[in-house]
């Protein structure tokens, strides 16, 4: 079986095919979803969470309020690893109870994260310091398939060889080439920055031709530990894919 | 069963969301993206990107024949009959599905040649499609060859109203046939056409135009940019009729359509259940507009190919023109004087007891690389090197490409003892490995004669083409005794291999130009 990048959050998660939802008047869903596809998001499951979120907003006493927040936190839950931030603040607010009737319910928050409402405490509690916090539990330590080649849809058209993580959580650096070198990345390496949390990641070609011996050019982050990155990534000489696994 | 056509290569460009990647809002999600933080698509990649959809989706095609490594591939020695199998380390790709893609690339001629049924034509078809045309005019507009077909069935029809009051020819007006201006022209078995058809079709490749009735009409597309693809299901010399030499010249790239694979009978069964064919499929953001293709030509003749990589072509070219026996004048000792002359040039290489056959690589073919085929070869190597992402053309991708596009040019010498015993026998039916392998040999003896560090012949072409403002009478006679003792060193050699006979003309034409410039200025003074 073919392995595609993917995080394991969603595996054997079901996406139905539905409609495109449909938003108070003042929010374009069509415009939104554009935008989620556009940072990375995944287009089906951003309208499968959404749609089951609006379905508990509208059954609460406001069915028209909170679409915006429902909507961002739909779009984090597909995979747009940017909103992490602005997504967890909403997140924070609707369980604290402020922002009065511009709120989502925390039950259809807890349906636009694919949560249940049991979890949805635990969870944010847990992403205020850890963005791989998934109270349901995952089965073994791997978080995300990241990368892949480029003919099966990934980035990339040789293997990563070379990993080092930087001081942010989930915060990693991958040199990619077709050969290992022997002292460090090979002269002329592609270095990619990854960006992931528990939903997404972000891959970015920091440069397609770095210098010998791993050097990180300016942009490209600080070194940092495991322990920092909360992470690690694990490489296979079979494989085009990295494997992000929780730090021991 | 959309989504199973629809599936595509994400580049990574496309990838790497605007701005930095943690100060996204909800506000954001919903504003107008700002399109001028993502930018146009890069050609390269939407090539790449078309080439793994057609591997991946479209065409049923586990070959990987054009092989890429660095370091050494693993291989497996199969069978007791010398069969290896290598795998290669670095991405590697199907022949008969990337050279029709850098045909439409590079705006080239590609032939298509194996047996019935292999996905010849749908190969085509699919390359027409991703040109822009609908899949309905593309397979509207193929040119079936068969022995009836006539000049006026393939370029159209004078309209007889025209023909009966026409004063003169001008006055006639011809009714083209609409498949002359497509950006991609197929013309299927190729080798059925009736030879004077084949005459009016070489018009049209070679030149671009096609006449009827004193009326002229250019084949070129909107984009400026077009590919032709043949197809033949014999690449040697079979069909109704005889492909003419000038039009089988005029082929840039000869592949074979490879058979089909018994382990993926699954996706045939899915497709004949589903009764789909993949050029109706071909997804939207692959096609290339007219102004791409143009750009994308534009690109690809932009790669650079770097001096190292150059001269070994040169090496390789030179070994082919030189025949020792061929006439009696230097320069006229070559195959081609041999062959215009009615001669056999496999009875004149026989003659040449003097050199090692197993060093002369001339001997192995019975004719030489015309400029056509070393454009072609150039204009393909850089079109791989485009494809594979490279700043400057490698030696890797000219001997990727180099195979293909000779395949049908530089002929066998089937009287040559490696054709006709031992391991190597099998070569004579395999075109494309005896090619690939004749390049390894020159690459070797390029590297063992130590031509990248010390070439004399090119310092003395390179002093010469820095020009001679400035150089006195003295240092033009110094250049002239160096060019004489160069002279000297291969004669004292013995031994005369094609190599040489490239570097004597070459140096006698340096002593021409040195020669003439002393006269001048020594007649200057006077």
């Amino acid at each position: 079986m073919t392995h595609r990048a993917g995080h394991v959050v969603d595996d054997g998660v079901p996406v139905d095919d539905v409609a495109p939802p449909r938003l108070a008047v003042d929010l374009d869903a069509e415009r939104a979803e554009r935008n989620t596809v556009a940072w990375g998001g995944d287009a089906a499951r951003w309208r499968h969470v959404l749609t089951a979120a609006l379905v508990v907003q509208r059954a609460s006493a406001r069915p028209e309020q909170g679409h915006r927040d429902l909507s961002a936190l739909a779009a984090w839950r597909s995979g747009v690893v940017g909103l992490r931030a602005d997504a967890l603040a909403r997140l924070d607010r609707v369980l604290a109870g402020e922002g009065g009737d511009e709120r989502p319910s925390p039950e259809a928050a807890a349906a636009a994260l694919g949560l249940d409402p049991a979890h949805l405490d635990a969870f944010a509690d847990g992403q205020r310091s850890d963005p791989f916090a998934w109270p349901p539990g995952r089965p073994g330590g791997l978080i995300a398939r990241v990368g892949g080649f480029r003919g099966l849809g990934g980035p990339w058209q040789a293997r990563p060889q070379w990993t080092a993580p930087l001081d942010e959580a989930g915060g990693h650096l991958l040199w990619v080439a077709p050969e290992a070198g022997t002292d460090g990345p090979p002269a002329g390496a592609e270095l990619w920055r990854l960006d992931a949390d528990v939903f997404g990641h972000r891959l970015v070609l920091l440069t397609d031709d770095a210098p010998a011996g791993g050097a990180v050019p300016d942009g490209g982050g600080r070194s940092g530990t495991v322990a920092q990155a909360r992470s690690t990534v694990l490489l296979r000489w079979t494989s085009c894919l990295a494997f992000l696994v929780e730090a021991s | 069963m959309g989504d199973r056509w629809n599936r595509l290569s994400q580049s990574p460009t496309r990838q790497v969301p605007p701005g930095p990647p943690h100060d996204l809002t909800a506000d954001d999600l919903f504003a107008e993206p700002d399109d001028s933080l993502a930018g146009p698509e890069p050609l390269d990649e939407k090539l790449r990107r078309a080439y793994y959809w057609l591997v991946n989706q479209a065409v049923i095609s586990p070959f990987y024949d054009v092989e890429f490594s660095s370091g050494s591939p693993v291989s497996f020695t199969l069978g007791d009959a010398g069969a290896t199998l290598d795998l290669p380390t670095e991405q590697s790709y199907s022949s008969n599905v990337l050279l029709p893609l850098l045909t439409l690339a590079v705006g080239g001629k590609c032939l298509l040649v194996g047996g019935p049924g292999r996905g010849k034509t749908t190969l085509a078809v699919l390359m027409g499609v991703l040109a822009g045309s609908t899949p309905a005019d593309v397979r509207r507009h193929v040119q079936q060859g068969q022995p009836q077909l006539t000049v006026s069935d393939l370029v159209g029809l004078p309209l007889p109203r025209d023909l009966v009051q026409a004063a003169s020819l001008d006055e006639v007006t011809v009714a083209w046939r609409g498949w002359l201006t497509e950006p991609v022209k197929i013309v299927d078995e190729y080798n059925r056409i009736p030879t004077k058809t084949q005459s009016a079709l070489l018009t049209m490749v070679a030149e671009g135009y096609v006449e009827s009735h004193d009326q002229v009409r250019s084949t070129t597309p909107p984009s400026g940019v077009e590919s032709w693809f043949f197809t033949a299901n014999d690449d040697g010399g079979g069909g109704t009729f005889p492909v003419i030499q000038a039009l089988r010249d005029r082929m840039d790239v000869t592949v074979a359509a490879l058979g089909f694979n018994s382990r993926f009978l699954d996706e045939l069964v899915a497709r004949v259940e589903a009764g789909e064919k993949p050029e109706d499929h071909v997804p939207a953001e692959l096609v290339l507009s007219p102004d791409e293709q143009s750009r994308l030509r534009a690109a690809v003749r932009a790669v650079p190919i770097p001096a190292s990589v150059r001269r070994r072509v040169e090496f390789f070219s030179s070994h082919f023109e030189f025949v020792q026996h061929g006439g009696r004048r230097f320069e006229y000792r070559t195959k081609d004087t041999v062959t215009t002359g009615g001669g056999r040039v496999p009875d004149v290489v026989d003659e040449n007891t003097g050199a090692d056959l197993a060093v002369d690589l001339g001997a192995q073919t019975v004719n030489s690389l015309s400029v056509r085929a070393l454009q072609t070869l150039v204009g393909y190597a850089k079109a791989m090197a485009f494809f594979r992402g490279r700043a400057e053309v490698g030696l890797d991708d000219v001997a990727a490409v180099l195979p293909f596009a000779l395949r049908g040019k530089l002929l066998p010498n089937p009287q040559h003892p490696r054709f006709d015993e031992g391991a190597d026998r099998e070569l004579a039916a395999d075109a494309v490995s005896w090619l690939a392998d004749l390049f390894e040999q020159s690459c070797r003896q390029y590297t063992s004669l130590g031509l990248d560090g010390d070439d004399p012949v090119a310092e003395l072409l390179a002093q010469l083409g820095r020009g001679l403002d400035g150089v006195d009478r003295v240092e033009a006679s110094r250049r002239l005794t160096a060019v004489e003792a160069r002279i000297t060193a291969i004669a004292g050699a013995g031994k005369l291999y094609g190599r040489h006979y490239d570097d004597l003309v070459a140096l006698k034409y340096v002593h021409q130009r040195y020669t003439g410039y002393l006269a001048w200025l020594e007649g200057g003074r006077a």
